[in-house]
């Protein structure tokens, strides 16, 4: 699947990158993507799959999905 | 005087031409320690209510926080302060850069202006003496040429000038200042006051260090070094450091909470034409800071050529004015926005409340309630990039429609009638930045109740405190505050507002940017702490911090109280009482009632008077400020 990290996301994975192409065999628990990249899930604020808003712990996602994770952000 | 201040007020009279030095005692220092709460104390203690803000009554402050120009990242902040010509009320906007840090190491830690000159002119500041010098010849022309033309002919390249530009010098009502060019003091409309009184720039050199006035410098030069390896070890601090507030784009329009439209909508179709990756990767051509700060938050960008080209002299567009340019007057073109940009800055007129009023003049357009008749032609429709821009031309230059914009959207939908209001997206006079509090409503009481009109930076945002696992809400923990949904109100929703406050209160005292303390940043709150107590070597607490920075809101809050404001000023935009209508927010708005019995619970957290919104006498005692009760009263 695609990853997309917003924001400060992308300063907990290797490399620091922003977007991530992860291969997955078939539907898997978003959070399960998350936890095995080392993500904190307090920090994932907002989670969209093909553009749609979706909770953290109910979403399932499969290769060919767009995943978007965002942290909580403040202003500026 | 005590350490980390030298305690000198430069008060000009810019009528009678004359500069004196006043020294600040002991006790005021403690109580008011510099920026927003010495500004707020100065105005409220010489300028009587009723003065037009335009006038040579009015009082103009400038000064530094108790922290400004201190070896450490982000502490480079400090304050101008006025009746503000835009709302008719306190008026206040801190800026980094480098201009406060050389007033500090001269040796002065406010000015105080007053009058009018018959004659354009600029201050210069050294170590050995003041001067008001003719500036006729630099009034009208660009902030770059202003800039190299006082160091020339106060022979010194390192001069630090802070300017007013030709939406200054024209009164433009949200008019700002710049320093080295790049770094603004935006809101409220500071930059007309200097206009008005024929006050053109202030020039600064300063050669005494921060730590030389420090009680123990070394506490604080070793926290400077921790930050500077900090930021990258720490992710907010990383990703101001790679992005800068326009990572702010992509996360706000995910969340269906990006104002796009005059605040209509909550998502903007456009985003990846303007958002953060398109920046990076046409137009940003490396990264900028403020005086002593590791984390370069700021963005040079450059557009080469053609129609919309920019140089990279003045920096590039931040969050708010991508967005302000960008969606919230429905443009995706990224050069455009740029463009937008330059043409504000180099005017020095503030982007937020110039693209908001551009907006609302769109819908008033697209409403029929002004037509080309009044716009010299221009389809004013949202979308219409080169409208847009003529636009700014046309507020700066103050011709047609541009004149009426120039005073805001309050005073302009006065004008037009015919239900304008409605699109007059403004609380106090003041345009709203581009955060949409349907999503987070603690921004929201910030702007109803801020006592400069909608400022988004009066408290930390919901957003940062929703999940007790959040770095944000752990950082926060020495604050007291709670963990709290983004949209809930209420009593503790008012609780942690008000808390909130006082913390940011207390850094526009000390002169630390937003981006520096935890919870939003790098510097935990026991850090900021211990510097203070280096700086002054006073005994100092949280508890006397937080005081610090309640006493300096309750002294601008009273001072609004003596133009006549009260409770019906602390409000929202009806617009956003309304829901969204489409994106992930669709149906979201806040509910009115609740939202108003929060404003009175905050009300009573703070000891204010819900008829008046005036501290009272009880609250006043409590924070060493009974004499502004005796000014209430009088």
């Amino acid at each position: 699947m695609q990853l997309r990290l917003g924001a400060h996301l992308a300063w907990y994975v290797p490399e620091r990158v922003s977007t991530l192409r992860i291969d997955l065999a078939g539907p898997t628990p978003l959070r399960r993507v998350a936890e095995g990249l080392n993500l904190p899930l307090g920090e994932i604020a907002l989670v969209t799959v093909n553009d749609q808003l979706t909770p953290l712990d109910t979403a399932l996602v499969c290769d060919e999905d767009c995943v978007a994770l965002y942290p909580a952000i403040c202003a500026g | 005087m005590g350490y980390g201040s030298s305690g000198r007020i430069l008060r000009v009279d810019l009528t009678r031409g004359e500069c004196v030095f006043d020294q600040l005692d002991d006790d005021t220092y403690r109580l008011y320690p510099g920026g927003k709460a010495l500004a707020a104390y100065l105005l409220l203690r010489e300028l009587p209510p009723g003065v037009d803000a335009l006038s040579p009554d009015n009082v103009l402050v400038f000064a530094c926080g108790l922290l400004t120009g201190a070896p450490l990242s982000t502490a480079s902040r400090f304050t101008v302060a006025a009746r503000s010509p835009l709302t008719g009320a306190y008026g206040e906007s801190e800026a980094g850069g480098y201009w406060g840090p050389e007033l500090k190491m001269a040796g002065v830690e406010a000015i105080v202006v007053t009058g009018r000159a018959e004659a354009p002119l600029y201050l210069s500041i050294d170590e050995s003496g003041v001067a008001l010098r003719p500036a006729a010849h630099l009034w009208g022309r660009d902030p770059h040429d202003v800039q190299q033309e006082i160091r020339t002919e106060l022979g010194d390249n390192f001069v630090r000038v802070l300017q007013i530009g030709r939406a200054g010098e024209r009164l433009v009502r949200f008019a700002g200042l710049t320093n080295e060019l790049k770094h603004f003091n935006g809101r409220t409309g500071m930059g007309a006051v200097l206009g008005s009184k024929n006050l053109k720039a202030i020039a600064v050199r300063g050669k005494t260090r921060y730590v030389k006035r420090a009680h123990e410098p070394a506490p604080i030069t070793e926290l400077g070094t921790r930050l500077s390896r900090r930021v990258k070890d720490q992710p907010q601090s990383w990703d101001l450091q790679v992005k800068g507030t326009p990572s702010l784009m992509e996360v706000l329009n995910a969340a269906g909470m990006l104002p796009t439209r005059n605040f209509r909508e909550g998502v903007f179709e456009g985003i990846e034409r303007i958002g953060w990756a398109a920046y990076e990767r046409d137009i940003l051509v490396g990264r900028g800071t403020c005086y002593g700060c590791a984390i370069k938050c700021k963005r040079e960008i450059e557009v080469k050529e053609g129609r919309y080209a920019v140089p990279r002299t003045y920096g590039g567009p931040e969050y708010e004015t991508l967005q302000g340019f960008g969606g919230y007057c429905g443009v995706d073109n990224l050069q455009a926005i740029a463009k937008a940009n330059d043409v504000c800055n180099r005017h020095v007129v503030d982007t937020i409340s110039t693209a908001s009023t551009i907006a609302f003049a769109m819908e008033c357009f697209e409403a029929g309630l002004i037509g080309p008749e009044d716009t010299g032609g221009l389809e004013l429709r949202f979308g219409n990039t080169d409208a847009m821009l003529a636009m700014i031309d046309l507020i700066v230059r103050r011709e047609g429609i541009g004149d009426l914009l120039a005073h805001g959207t309050r005073h302009a939908a006065a004008a037009i009638g015919r239900g304008a209001e409605r699109f007059a997206i403004q609380v106090k006079g003041q345009e709203l930045p581009m955060h949409d509090p349907r999503g987070k409503v603690g921004v929201g009481l910030g702007y109803a109740v801020g006592e400069g009109g909608a400022d988004h930076l009066c408290a930390v945002h919901d957003t940062l405190l929703a999940n007790p696992q959040s770095v944000g809400f752990k950082a926060a923990q020495p604050l007291g505050v709670e963990s709290l949904s983004v949209y809930e109100l209420g009593e503790r929703k008012a609780r942690n507002y008000s808390i909130l406050e006082n913390w940011s209160s207390f850094g526009k005292v000390v002169g630390l940017c937003f981006f520096g303390p935890a919870p939003r940043s790098f510097i935990r709150i026991d850090e900021v702490i211990d510097t203070v107590r280096a700086a002054t070597g006073w005994d100092f607490s949280l508890d006397e911090a937080l005081r610090i920075g309640e006493r300096a809101t309750n002294l601008a809050r009273a001072f609004n109280v003596r133009c006549g404001l009260g409770p019906a000023d602390d409000c929202l935009p009806d617009r956003l009482f309304e829901p969204l209508p489409a994106g992930p927010m669709a149906g979201v708005g806040i509910s009115r009632p609740d939202f108003e019995a929060t404003v009175q619970q905050l009300y009573r957290l703070k000891g204010w008077n819900p008829a008046t919104t005036a501290p009272t006498r009880e609250r006043l005692r409590a924070l060493d400020v009974e004499w502004v009760a005796d000014l209430l009263e009088a």
